[in-house]
Parts: C-alpha cells; structure tokens; sequence
C-alpha cells in the first residue's frame, strides 16, 4: 500500500458517519458476539440489510467492525460465566474462567482485550501484504482456472469444516443447487421457478442467512427449553497488565497470531480450530504448561490473538480471489458484491483507493474493539443477564424486517422462515450450515466459469486439464478428498511395521 | 420401523426425494430451451449437482441404515411446532395487516413460547423492539415496510 493510497484511504475515513457507524458497530458486534448461541455469522447476517442506506465504504467499515468485535466478544461469556459467546473463544474458557473465579476477571478481560487487538492487527499487517501478492498471480486465471479453484475452495471448505465430511460436502452441494434457482443470466431459461414469477430472480443471500443462523437459532432454543437457574456472572472489571508481564509473552502472541492468519487463509479451517491450536501450541512450549487450564493468562492470549488474527488471514484469499476462507467471509463476499465491490485482481487494479480503505477500516476496527472493549467491559457483563428469550424475541422482530426490506419481498420473508426450519432440521441431522452459505455464494461464479470453459474447450471438459494451475488444483482437491481415507490407512501400516 | 428411522436415514431419504424431484423438473424444462450449437447448456450445473446431492443421499440413507437402532433425540417439538407457526402466521399477515401490528405479536408469543413469564415486561419489550426497529428502518433508513391499513404507517 502506497502512501497516496494510504492517505486516500483517512480521506474515505474522515467521514464523521464512517467513524461513527463502525463505533455503533463494534458495539453491536461485541453484543451479539457475547450472546451465547448467536454468533459472527448471525451478526453480520442481521445487519446486512442496514448497510442498503450506506455508501460502499461506510458499509464496508460497519462489517469490517462487526466481523472483529464480534469474535472478540465470545471471550466475554467464556470468561464471566464459563460459557463461550461464539466457538471460536471455546478455548479461552480453559484459563479465563479459572482466572475470574480466583478474583481476577478484570485482568483476564485485559489480556483478552489486548491479545485479540494484536493478534488482528498483526492479520492486518499480513493482509496488506499478502493480498496484493496473491491478486497479481490471479491475473494468470482465466475461466478454468477459476473454476478449479473454486471447486478446490468448496470441497476443501465442506470436507474440512464438518465432523462428518460426507454431510459438510451436502451442505455445500444444497448451496450450490440453490444458487441456480431463477432465470439463467446465459439463456434466459427459468430454472427451479415451477411457474412462480417471484422465484424468477432467485434466492437473495440475506434471507437465507437470516433463516440458516438466526431463525434456526429461535427453533433450536424453543427445542432445547431454556434453562430458568442463570449462571452466576462474576463481577467485573477491566485491567491491563504491567509491560513487563506482555513482554514475557511476546513468543506465544507471535506464535498465536502467525497461527491463527496461516490458518485463516486456508479454506474452511477458521478461528475455531486456529484458537485451539494456538492454545494447544502454547502449553506445549510453555514452561508454565501444569498451569494451563487453571488461571494461566498465557493460554488465553494464545487463544485469543490466534482467533482474532483469522480475521485478517481469511480475507486475504476473500478480497484478492473472491474466495471466501469461511462462513464470516462468505458473508463480506456476499455484502461486498450487493454493494458493486467484486473481489479479485480488478479490485486491486482498478480501485487500489478502496482496497487501501479496507486495510485502513481493519486496523481502525481493531483499535475500536479495545477502546469499547477497555471501556465497556462492565456493560457487556450485564448483558450477559438479558433473559435469552427476550434477545430470541429480537432476533425475530429483526428477521422477519430484515429479510422484507432486502427486496421489499414477502417471498423473502418466506424464504427466511422456511431456511430457519431447515436449518434447525439440518442442525439435528448434525449437517454444518456455513458450506450451504459458501456454496451458495460461490455457486454462480463456479457455473459461470464450467460454462466458459466449456464454450472455449468446445465442450470438451477434459481439455481443462491442460492447465497446469488447474490440474494443480485438481489434484489437491483429490488429496484433500481422499485424506481421511490415507489418514485411516496410514497408522495401520505404521502398526503393522 | 423405530430401528431405521434416525436422523440419517431421514436426512438421506430427504435428499434423495428433493434431487428426484428437482431432476425430472430440470429435464422438463431443459427440453423446451432453445440452445445455439457450442452452448453450454443451462442446467448442465444444477444437473450435475442434483446427482451428485443423490449420490451424497445415498451413501447417507445407507449409512443410516446400516446404523440402524439409533433414538431420534427427545426435543420439545410442540415449542418448535409453536414457534414455526408463528412465524408462518407472521409472514402470511404481514403484508394485509402490516409490520407494526404483527411483528409485536409474534415477538410477544415467540417469547412466551420460549418461557419467559413476565408478561408485563414482554409486551413493553416486544413493542419496544419493533417500535426501534420500525423507526431505524423507516424513519431513518429510508426502507418501508408493509403499513397498517388504514394508518398508513
């Protein structure tokens, strides 16, 4: 990033509604973070269709702003009251519960606050630098090779995020076939409409991800029954250690936030996983390690700055391919798109001022979050308090609005409730949501991309194959398919010599 | 039937019906597209993706089966059949009757539904929500949503 972009980028962000809707934001986004059951996708999913009445950048700074406070703060929950906001802080309850019932949550919210802070910041950085790089050797794509791509990203995405391979690649295939519902851009055929016109234009996202992750979460609740004995919350503060104390740490934050953007950028690993290696990396090297899982602050900066620094690693491939890394991406592909903003090499070439914005609104979200966090940790502790019905209550009344005023389209609102139903129905049946989203969001650039191919190839698919890049990622496709099968083969042998 | 009926078996039989039927739908209409020579044609993907939904299915419905004997979870469906046909009830009376009368409404009894008993404070609340988000959207937004006859808000 230039300095003329850079400077161009605080021109976009002095604007006093930019700095005051990503403030706004950042609230909400630690809110909704810090609600157990919701999480980042859900907040993002629900103030999508405010970011309508925003001019590009000011959307882009509001999600930029959720998407960072919101996986900040889960750590809230998983420290007060031993119950993660979102998963991916699962691994900051191990120590951050410990610490705050010896008395000492003021100083776990501030190694929290600040490990995620620099974990982000660092993921920034990497962003910055690696987003550019890996645009310029997309210019080397062209239809069959974006397509290789993508059918990589999906597969890898759907087989590594699930428990269950098998039900991940469903979901993504779901995804898929939904995307072609409505008039064919190419032919003009009507696909999936069976003589509806309002199908025609097809399946908007936003309905989708409201019934998917909000709506679902409404039924899912009714089914479990809320519990009426609330979990004590203990009382709470914010304090950050001495200097001294983080300088001692310094290893595991690298190690965490290295991790934890690493990881971000691989499709489907996501924060979960990176929060929970970082942790696991941290109490092997430690030599502190016997007191992980009582109160050792080292293990929850590991987790924290690993799961933070996600954020900017998963959207390294998001902005520089248009290849969302997980749901939470999938998402800010989705909103960026709505907004005219299409990802890939012509986003660097032609709009380098916009790019240089979103590296600037990162680092700015970043800051937020430990300037809210540092200031309205007591808040976020009463919140916590809410009666879970009444917030379920919320996430209705901002449904049934949000998926209208999309298209100001009922059918939307169908479409919300009916994704919220099976969603709920998926969940039982233990098939993972994010790949449905992803695959929806990729199905069309994926068709798009198999019909020019076949146009330029004669339709001759296997004329695809004299693309290296795309034989490249062929073949990791195939390894990342047939892993589990090698994984199961391999300890076999090792038993066996 | 209790040792084949679980989650898999269901989920398998599911897929496996939804690709049928969406397959004969795509045939059906594909024959009647009009393709130039060297088009790809418009349901090559969704067809392509419904076999393979059907394959997926398969292997699902017989891993289900192989299974077998597994309980499908005790859950409160009654609480779930509730709160689907509030909002069922919501989205169908929404545009005749308008947001700022069945939003509360189904705020209100998603609530309850969910056990929450103070009904005092879920009405102040299930007002208080929708009247936010009425005034964000409409007023400040610039977003309309469906109006109450006869009050034009």
């Amino acid at each position: 990033m230039g300095i003329d972009a850079f400077i161009a980028a605080l021109g976009l962000l002095a604007d006093p509604w930019a700095i005051l809707i990503m403030l706004l934001a950042t609230v909400v986004g630690m809110i909704v973070g810090a609600l157990p059951g919701l999480g980042t996708v859900t907040a993002l999913a629900m103030i999508l269709p405010f970011t309508f009445v925003l001019t590009g950048p000011q959307a882009i700074g509001l999600l930029l702003a959720i998407y960072v406070s919101s996986v900040y703060g889960g750590s809230i929950p998983a420290i007060l009251i031993n119950v993660p906001g979102t998963p991916q802080s699962a691994a900051t309850t191990f120590d951050g519960y410990p610490m705050a019932k010896a008395g000492k949550a003021a100083e776990a919210l501030g190694w929290v606050t600040v490990a995620s802070t620099i974990g982000g910041i660092f993921s920034m950085i990497v962003l910055v630098f690696a987003a550019p790089q890996l645009a310029a050797l997309a210019v080397q794509f062209g239809s069959i090779e974006t397509f290789a791509l993508i059918v990589f990203s999906l597969t890898t995405i759907a087989w590594v995020s699930a428990g269950n391979p098998i039900k991940g690649l469903l979901a993504g295939v779901i995804g898929v076939i939904l995307s072609t519902v409505g008039v064919d851009e190419l032919s003009g055929a009507d696909r999936f409409t069976f003589g509806n016109f309002a199908l025609s234009a097809g399946f908007h996202v936003v309905p989708i991800l409201i019934g998917l992750f909000a709506l679902s979460e409404v039924f899912v609740t009714a089914g479990q029954g809320i519990s009426t004995t609330a979990k004590p919350i203990i009382s709470t503060g914010f304090k950050i250690a001495r200097f001294r104390d983080w300088w001692a740490m310094k290893r595991t934050i690298l190690r965490s936030s290295v991790l934890g953007t690493f990881l971000g950028v691989l499709p489907g690993v996501g924060a979960t996983a990176a929060s929970l290696i970082g942790y696991a990396q941290a109490k092997s090297a430690s030599p502190n390690s016997e007191n992980f899982g009582k109160g050792e602050p080292e293990g929850i900066v590991a987790s924290e700055s690993a799961n933070n620094a996600v954020t900017g690693g998963a959207l390294v491939p998001t902005l520089a391919l248009g290849i969302p890394g997980d749901a939470a991406t999938a998402v800010m592909l989705g909103a960026l798109v709505i907004h005219g903003i299409t990802p890939g090499f012509q986003l660097f070439n032609r709009n380098p001022d916009l790019v240089s914005f979103i590296f600037v609104a990162l680092l700015v979200a970043n800051i937020m979050m430990l300037i809210v966090g540092a200031m309205m940790a007591q808040v976020f502790s009463r919140v916590l308090k809410l009666p879970h019905a009444l917030v379920m209550g919320g996430v209705v009344a901002l449904s049934l609005a949000g998926s209208y005023v999309i298209r100001f389209s009922v059918l939307d609102v169908w479409v919300a409730v009916m994704a919220g139903i099976s969603g709920l129905l998926l969940r039982y049946a233990n098939v993972p949501l994010a790949p449905i989203v992803i695959g929806f969001i990729l199905g069309t650039p994926l068709e798009t991309n198999l019909r020019q191919g076949l146009i330029v190839t004669q339709m001759q698919p296997l004329k695809f194959l004299e693309s290296p890049i795309a034989v490249g990622f062929f073949t990791l496709t195939l390894i990342v398919v047939l892993w589990p099968l090698l994984k199961r083969y391999l300890p076999k042998r090792r038993t066996i010599d | 039937m209790s040792r084949v009926v679980n989650t898999d078996t269901l989920l398998g039989a599911a897929g496996l019906a939804a690709s049928a039927v969406l397959l004969v739908s795509s045939y059906r209409q594909g024959a009647t597209v009009f393709l130039l020579p060297g088009d790809a044609p418009p349901f090559l993907v969704p067809q392509l993706f419904l076999y393979l939904l059907a394959a997926i299915s398969v292997a699902i419905l017989l891993g289900g089966l192989r299974r077998g004997g597994v309980r499908l979870d005790a859950r409160n469906w009654r609480a779930i059949g509730v709160g689907f046909a509030t909002l069922v009830a919501a989205t169908a009376l929404m545009k005749p009757l308008g947001y700022l009368v069945v939003a509360p409404v189904a705020v209100f009894v998603t609530v309850l539904n969910l056990g929450y008993r103070n009904l005092l404070v879920n009405a102040a609340v299930s007002v208080g929500i929708v009247a936010l988000l009425y005034l964000l959207l409409v007023s400040f937004a610039q977003m309309p949503l469906p109006t109450v006859p006869g009050l034009g808000i």
